[in-house]
């Protein structure tokens, strides 16, 4: 039946690449090439499950735990498979840690190469031209555009993530985190402190 | 003059060489700090169609940067 309105662009039909999405989902299913359930299992992964609070764990016991710290440098892939948080685009992590002297940032100059595992799904800004380019050409500018300036005198270390190899930030601990539990000090850990564009803070009050 | 052979459909310059390439500007004090996983729900489905499917292995990593 027809539906056009005089006064506006009528929304019913979803956009293209929807569309397109939905035609090729189809025929996979009636295929038998992907399963309903294993579709809805992957986006409530994503959605709920999978997320930078993993990486903030793994942050906030380093800080905590000298202990866990040092086998987390020793052996990170084993310890982040012993939390249970190893999996898809996080086989082979490597943390590298800030210090007074030097400040590190992560990018995927390639595509959008990230630690699923441990932040989740990387945010579009991650996978933009301008940061892939930008961040290796003009780190310092690109993190003052993020609120970020860092001293003279602070060296900047950036790291281009491969097909195989992510790279995850262990941000200095703020001082407010001294005798907390991991549990609170993870708070802190924001995930674009994980990636290098912030630094770890007191968290954002809640919008509610 | 031999000619210089035609290259690999897969070795052409494309967008996924950025580092330190010039012209891309954008200003990342503008980013949205509360962006949703998924800013379309299509855009979940997206991903987790993408995923199951390649459980069958009939891409690589570099064919599916090629694609994008």
């Amino acid at each position: 039946m027809p539906h056009d309105h005089d006064d506006h662009a009528h929304h019913l039909l979803p956009s293209d690449p929807e569309l397109k999405l939905k035609a090729l989902e189809q025929i996979l299913l009636d295929k038998g090439l992907v399963q309903a359930e294993a579709i809805d299992e992957i986006i409530d992964s994503y959605a709920h499950k999978i997320g930078p609070h993993r990486g903030a764990e793994l942050v906030a016991r380093a800080w905590t735990d000298i202990a866990f710290k040092e086998q987390l440098f020793e052996n990170t892939d084993a310890v982040i498979t012993e939390m249970g948080f190893s999996g898809r685009q996080g086989e082979h992590v490597v943390i590298v840690e800030n210090t007074p002297e030097c400040h590190n940032l992560v990018v995927c100059t390639l595509c959008s190469c990230y630690p699923w595992p441990l932040l989740g799904i990387p945010p579009s800004w991650y996978k933009s031209d301008a940061y892939r380019s930008r961040a290796v050409s003009e780190p310092r500018t690109v993190l003052a555009e993020f609120g970020l300036e860092l001293a003279e005198d602070v060296s900047v270390r950036v790291w281009d993530s491969t097909a195989e190899i992510r790279y995850l930030v262990l941000p200095m601990p703020p001082d407010e985190i001294s005798g907390l539990s991991w549990q609170d000090a993870a708070q802190y850990v924001s995930r674009d402190a994980m990636i290098g564009t912030a630094i770890a803070a007191a968290p954002l009050p809640d919008k509610g | 003059m031999a000619r210089a052979p035609a290259p690999h459909p897969l070795s052409r310059n494309l967008p996924h060489d950025l580092g330190g390439q010039a012209g891309y500007r954008y200003d990342f004090g503008s980013v949205q700090a509360d962006e949703p996983v998924f800013s379309e729900t299509w855009h979940g489905r997206a991903l987790a169609v993408t995923i199951a499917a390649a459980a069958h292995g009939k891409w690589n990593l570099d064919a599916s940067r090629h694609a994008r």
